[in-house]
């Protein structure tokens, strides 16, 4: 919170001239200077400005689920109303067929969204589970990949992988999300 | 510094850094940036911290940033040209590293153990009271004191 002139002057006047103010007034300013700052809050920001990951999969569980539902419910609402005014075809009457001859593959929730720009060599993995990227990752540094903790396997994530970084690095950066250890020994990938 | 490690330092620290930028700088937003700062350069420096020397480190970082800052804003309000301020940093480190000097030439034992408990440590207002055995109101007198001690002697143009 910025604070006004008159209160950094006030603060600086109440260390030059303590004797001029209450008790009371140093308590209370004493312990507004005390109060304890969100540090969980601090580091979310801190880590937003200097992370490219997402601090999505930081959320609990239950709060990524209300997320992608309220995400699908308006993009739902926006592609409804596209439709309707016409500047979106309507897939769904298009492709009737289709979707009656879909497998039970398609019918899975696949939320995920990888889009890979050519001229910069950055793959982006939108809310791809763990073992997705570490199998794409490992195909293309020549390594293998193990889970000795399959808990994380379907731990979805938002990353940024630029293929021109060596694969210590995207271990380093993997390893920034919280429940994510990986350890790269004799050319296997270990998620512990 | 790897991201993980910063983030362990981050957690443990930051509060007490924090408390300290605020003793000095008053503003919150002015002291998270502070500290921000601080692990900002971290992540992005070569320093590495053994573990002994962490907390020193950081504390150390945050009340010599804070004094920069006023030293900064004493320029601006004197007008002196940028470049001056460039030409001063120079010998503002110089000038930090007196300080502890000056704490152990010119204050009380009593305030030499208050600063450090303050801005070493990093501990609350109650905390040294409790530690020193006086009430919270006289540490907050000890700590006026020492600070505009050090304001006259460094920096005789602050507020």
């Amino acid at each position: 919170m910025k604070t006004t002139k008159q209160e950094r002057y006030l603060f600086h006047d109440m260390q030059k001239h303590p004797e001029n103010y209450s008790a009371e007034h140093t308590e209370a300013m004493m312990d507004m200077l005390d109060e304890t700052p969100n540090v969980e809050l601090a580091w979310h920001r801190f880590e937003s400005k200097h992370n490219h990951t997402s601090i999505f999969v930081r959320l609990p569980w239950m709060r990524q689920v209300a997320v992608l539902a309220v995400g699908l419910l308006l993009s739902g609402v926006v592609y409804a109303i596209s439709v309707a005014v016409g500047w979106l075809p309507n897939i769904f009457a298009e492709n009737k067929t289709q979707v009656q001859t879909a497998t039970t593959d398609t019918l899975t929730p696949q939320a995920s969204a990888s889009t890979q720009d050519e001229e910069t060599e950055v793959r982006t993995f939108d809310n791809v589970p763990l073992i997705d990227i570490l199998d794409e990752m490992a195909e293309s540094y020549g390594v293998k990949v193990a889970f000795d903790n399959d808990d994380v396997q379907n731990v979805r994530l938002y990353y940024q992988w630029d293929r021109s970084t060596s694969l210590d690095d995207n271990i380093a950066m993997l390893n920034a999300f919280k429940h994510i250890h990986i350890e790269l020994q004799d050319n296997l990938l270990t998620v512990k | 510094m790897k991201r993980k490690e910063i983030e362990r330092l981050f957690r443990q620290h930051y509060a007490k850094m924090y408390r300290v930028a605020r003793t000095l700088l008053y503003d919150g937003q002015e002291s998270e940036d502070v500290v921000s700062d601080i692990f900002e350069n971290l992540l992005n420096g070569k320093t590495v911290l053994l573990p002994k020397d962490e907390e020193a480190y950081l504390m150390t970082s945050v009340r010599n940033m804070c004094f920069k800052r006023l030293r900064h804003e004493e320029v601006k309000r004197n007008s002196q040209s940028l470049i001056a301020m460039e030409q001063e940093d120079e010998d503002e480190d110089e000038r930090l590293a007196d300080i502890i000097e000056f704490v152990v030439a010119h204050l009380s034992a009593q305030e030499q153990r208050i600063f450090h408990l303050r801005f070493t440590d990093g501990n609350s207002y109650e905390e040294i009271a409790l530690s020193e055995g006086i009430s919270k109101v006289a540490v907050w007198k000890h700590i006026s004191h020492l600070i505009n001690e050090i304001k006259n002697h460094f920096y005789p143009h602050t507020l």
